[in-house]
């Protein structure tokens, strides 16, 4: 066993672990926070494939943008209320679980489909290559340039809505 | 990646990491002296020489306070919280080069012939170094939203819900306005970024390259504006005044660590300390030439050192010119957060939203297009 795996497997400990303590636990904000456990590790597990830039992206956008809303969200809840409806959060749990093994199912389903055809070791060279600004610019404005956009256009969409919730509930219209 | 490789390596992380957590005590001292010769007083100056002891006195207080969890607390997140605090800027810190590479000729050990070894004087060298410090640094508003919701104080839970918001929302004029410096260098890369600042100022436009000897060739003259908003945001990245409403002590006690006590408020002091340090090492890297001294090359240096020393010793006194170099620029920026403290008023919530959203992010966005214009005419 190499070194890269060696540190492989030590970074599949977190991400799984972290992976799985998310459906188990009652409490939302744990759930969250291990979500942000196994983001920051596939953040690493990326590193250590030596896609960098990806890695990195990974861990600012991921765990320390999204998350960090999703965190402060939960905390904004009542404490309270939260554990007194745990007996209605067990009722709905097999809605959870359903969703749950249909996403697994999805994404075993792409995984194995997907090293039965391209084999397992295809890296992207774009992937690990990307360290002149230039090089970035021109994978995303030329190479990639319609799915850049759509997702432009995506979080677009997000902030016109974002903007209308807020003036409905509550919000003042100065 | 041979056994001596991986040693250094390993040596060097600690050296860097020990470097971090003993300047900590020395900033509070100068926090506090300083605090006190801004408002006239004397500050701490009974034990040791200067009151540098101080810090010793302080710390044998911190390892005998009461250990305590608040009642409505979470114990395991109320106690990850420090800890998560010291993380990013320990970990971001070690990307940053602190001084000139170290050259280790070969050797003989162990009957083997190892080396020669090039290490850069910093714990891990990137190709990404900007964009991994910037992530790692967005990492930090966990600690306060962990230790404001483990604490189960409702003071404690404003001030973090209150730092976390201020960190997003700066992050995006923090990361914007160093758009302009990486379109200048066109690279993410510390050393590369470092190298690109060494000898007199020069710039090419169109064919003609020009050149001004009086100054030195730093990020500051190519992006000023960039600079300056980088500098404004790490001020409230880190939530220090004026950007300190996390612990406005009369609206919130002391914020999110209001339950803290004893080391567990040393470890958030020296997340916060790290933060700055990193913070200052980026305005010097970027803006302020890293470690070159204006005027002076490494070679030029080495070989005038090499004229009245032995040549093994002379390589070893340039390094550590270059590092105090380096640590002379980060502990002026240091003073900087020290002065800046104690000499502002606190802005108002509305008032930092505004700074944040409505005048920095578009002075930022503004900086980015006038560079991105001005290097696509001038080119």
């Amino acid at each position: 066993m190499d070194l890269a795996s060696v540190f492989f497997w030590i970074l599949s400990i977190p991400i799984l672990v972290g992976a799985i303590c998310v459906v188990f636990s009652k409490n939302p904000l744990f759930s969250a926070l291990f979500l942000v456990l196994s983001m920051v590790g596939l953040g690493a597990l990326y590193f250590q494939l030596g896609a960098h830039f990806i890695s990195a992206v990974q861990i600012a956008v991921y765990a320390g943008a999204v998350m960090v809303l999703f965190v402060m969200v939960l905390m904004l809840f009542d404490r309270k209320a939260v554990e007194s409806e745990e007996a209605a959060v067990i009722k709905n749990s097999q809605f959870k679980w359903l969703l749950v093994s249909v996403f697994l199912g999805l994404m075993l389903g792409l995984i194995f489909s997907q090293s039965f055809i391209a084999g397992p070791d295809t890296i992207l060279p774009e992937a690990t290559s990307v360290v002149s600004t230039k090089e970035l610019g021109n994978l995303l404005y030329f190479k990639n340039i319609l799915s850049f956009e759509i997702l432009g256009l995506l979080l677009l969409v997000i902030a016109v809505g974002v903007v209308s919730l807020s003036r409905i509930e509550g919000g003042s219209d100065d | 990646m041979d056994f001596f490789y991986i040693f250094f390596q390993v040596i060097k992380m600690l050296v860097i990491f020990l470097l971090m957590v003993t300047m900590v005590p020395l900033l509070v001292w100068v926090e506090r002296r300083g605090s006190a010769f801004i408002q006239n007083r004397l500050g701490p100056n009974r034990v040791g020489p200067l009151g540098l002891l101080q810090l010793l006195a302080d710390a044998v207080k911190f390892f005998f306070k009461e250990e305590f969890v608040p009642k409505n607390g979470y114990k395991t997140i109320f106690y990850l919280a420090p800890i998560v605090a010291l993380i990013p800027g320990a970990i971001a810190f070690g990307a940053i080069p602190l001084g000139i590479p170290l050259d280790i000729g070969a050797f003989n050990a162990f009957g083997q012939t190892w080396g020669p070894y090039n290490l850069g004087f910093q714990s891990f060298e990137l190709g990404i170094g900007v964009v991994f410090v910037l992530a790692v640094a967005s990492l930090g508003g966990y600690s306060l939203l962990l230790a404001g919701w483990g604490s189960g104080n409702k003071y404690s839970m404003m001030g973090a819900l209150r730092a976390c918001a201020q960190m997003i929302s700066y992050e995006l004029a923090l990361g914007l306005s160093l758009v302009g410096i990486l379109l200048i260098y066109g690279t993410f890369s510390f050393n590369d970024i470092v190298n690109m600042q060494e000898g007199p100022l020069n710039f090419s436009i169109g064919q003609k390259d020009i050149v001004i000897g009086f100054l030195p060739n730093w990020g500051i003259f190519f992006q000023p504006l960039g600079a300056i908003l980088f500098f404004v945001a790490t001020f409230a990245e880190t939530n220090r005044a004026p950007f300190d409403l996390p612990e406005a002590e009369a609206e919130l006690v002391a914020g999110f660590h209001t339950e803290y006590g004893g080391l567990k408020m040393l470890l958030f002091f020296i997340g916060e300390y790290g933060h700055m340090m990193v913070a200052s090492a980026l305005m010097t890297t970027l803006f302020f030439g890293s470690y070159h001294i204006p005027f002076v090359t490494p070679d030029g240096l080495l070989s005038f050192l090499n004229s009245f020393m032995g040549a093994g010793f002379a390589k070893w006194i340039q390094f550590l010119i270059f590092h105090i170099s380096f640590m002379l620029k980060v502990i002026f920026f240091l003073w900087v957060f020290v002065w800046v403290r104690w000499t502002v008023p606190r802005f108002r919530y509305d008032q930092l939203m505004d700074l944040g959203w409505k005048k920095m992010l578009p002075w930022a966005l503004f900086n980015t297009v006038v560079t991105a214009v001005a290097m696509l005419l001038l080119a």
